[in-house]
């Protein structure tokens, strides 16, 4: 059975359960030193700061506004972070991939050469044979050819286009003429449709898609000095990173990786 | 706020919304601020500890299965945070406080007569001298006002266990506090 002592804390605060209570009182009757400790205990309660004394009280609405705004800052924050780190990885790889394309076509050869020999002269089990073949290769994307050369001009004119803009000096004053821009994205918008009904790869779909919605903001800019609108164009480059995915499609159309788009 | 609305603020904040978690930030940071600032007795500190609490809690929120509601899963986050807050402060006072300094060799500061006539302040001070589990359920219980029940869910530990960390912490306190006899009695 416990001590006593251990049910001061509910006797003092009166959450003691009824079945102990008995037992516990005729103990407290006849010990000095529990009733002595009880009593410290109960006037310690009355002394501990309640929750009257809430610390969120000493602060004003506006401490309170601003304590959600930053919580909110700080989650996009982390979530931009995220971001930049995986295009900044995967912008490394894809360098790597371009410097090193020679070397890894070859690595890759002899890895695929391997792997032919591997499943042709591997001794087979009973199981191996009874499994029905999987077909490891999925079907390639058809796409073609006059469709994969619009698509790759698509690519390149877009860059060129979206590196002009990324580069255009927009200081206080300068004359801003942003129409051979627009042209250019009309043109290009047009081209999009095209290509849209074309049987993509997924990242060429998904690359078209983000493509597009930054071509029709710029075909749509007012005639001249809509220097707002151009930042939020370049923010929205940058927010996309459309130029690395750019690169990543140039990288894959020249070394004819694709992947099936998903139905 | 009702739990089925609770938990359709969750699963939209869990789907990417930033207004949902902005509700449940609303609804929740003044408890969090609270029970930060129970362990860490500083405001700023205490707004520090309940935002990256809410940070935290909006990263794991795909691992809250809700078997706790979510102001007692924040609060665990927010317990967490201050004590490991707490921790490294101590940890970086001890490098900086020379051994045979009082604070170091841990004998209680008796206050000079002149300053002791603040109660309240003496108790704070005593509360954070504590052991982190015996301040926890001291704070939790009697500061913040949550009952032995929600302190256990908080603690991950027994009522029993509350119950035995609270007697214990007050009976530590009542000794840090023993200068202060004649005021408690």
């Amino acid at each position: 059975m416990k001590h006593v002592r251990t049910f001061l804390y509910d006797v003092a605060t009166g959450a003691l359960d009824s079945a102990d209570r008995e037992r516990v009182e005729a103990h407290l009757a006849g010990c000095v030193a529990c009733r002595a400790e009880l009593e410290e205990i109960r006037a310690l309660l009355e002394v501990l700061p309640g929750p009257a004394a809430s610390p969120e009280a000493q602060r004003d609405q506006a401490f309170w506004t601003a304590f959600a705004n930053e919580v909110e800052a700080k989650l996009v924050a982390a979530e931009r972070k995220r971001l930049r780190l995986t295009p900044a990885l995967l912008d490394r790889i894809s360098m790597f991939v371009s410097a090193n394309r020679a070397p890894l076509l070859s690595g890759a050869g002899a890895v695929a050469l391997i792997a032919a020999f591997v499943v042709l002269f591997w001794p087979k089990t009973p199981a191996d044979v009874e499994q029905p073949a999987v077909a490891l290769n999925p079907t390639p994307v058809s796409i073609s050819e006059p469709a994969a050369q619009r698509m790759n001009d698509y690519i390149k004119r877009s860059k060129v286009l979206l590196i002009g803009l990324t580069n255009m000096n927009t200081a206080e004053g300068s004359p801003l003429d942003l129409s051979v821009e627009r042209r250019q994205s009309r043109a290009l918008v047009h081209e999009a449709r095209y290509l849209r009904n074309q049987p993509l790869d997924a990242r060429s779909a998904e690359l078209v898609g983000d493509l597009e919605k930054i071509l029709i903001e710029l075909a749509n800019l007012e005639e001249e000095h809509d220097l707002p609108n151009v930042e939020l164009i370049r923010s929205g480059i940058r927010r996309e990173n459309l130029l690395f995915k750019i690169r990543m499609a140039e990288n894959l159309l020249e070394s004819g990786v694709t992947e099936r788009r998903p139905q | 706020m009702p739990a089925a609305d609770e938990q359709h603020l969750i699963s939209r904040a869990r789907e990417g919304s930033h207004e949902a978690f902005r509700l449940l930030v609303q609804q929740h940071m003044k408890q969090a601020y609270n029970v930060a600032f129970g362990f860490v007795g500083d405001h700023d500190a205490a707004a520090d500890v309940a935002q990256e609490a809410f940070v935290r809690a909006h990263r794991s929120l795909g691992s809250f299965r809700g078997e706790a509601d979510f102001g007692t899963w924040l609060h665990r986050i927010v317990v967490n945070l201050a004590m490991n807050r707490l921790k490294s402060d101590r940890t970086r006072l001890q490098r900086e406080v020379p051994q045979d300094h009082p604070s170091a060799t841990g004998a209680a500061q008796e206050p000079p007569p002149d300053q002791g006539s603040d109660v309240r302040a003496h108790i704070e001070r005593a509360l954070h001298e504590l052991p982190t589990l015996q301040r926890a359920v001291v704070i939790l219980r009697h500061i913040d006002g949550l009952s032995t029940k929600q302190v256990s869910a908080i603690l991950r530990c027994s009522e029993g266990t509350v119950k035995t960390h609270l007697y214990r912490g007050l009976r530590k306190l009542k000794a840090k506090l023993q200068f202060l006899e004649n005021d408690l009695t």
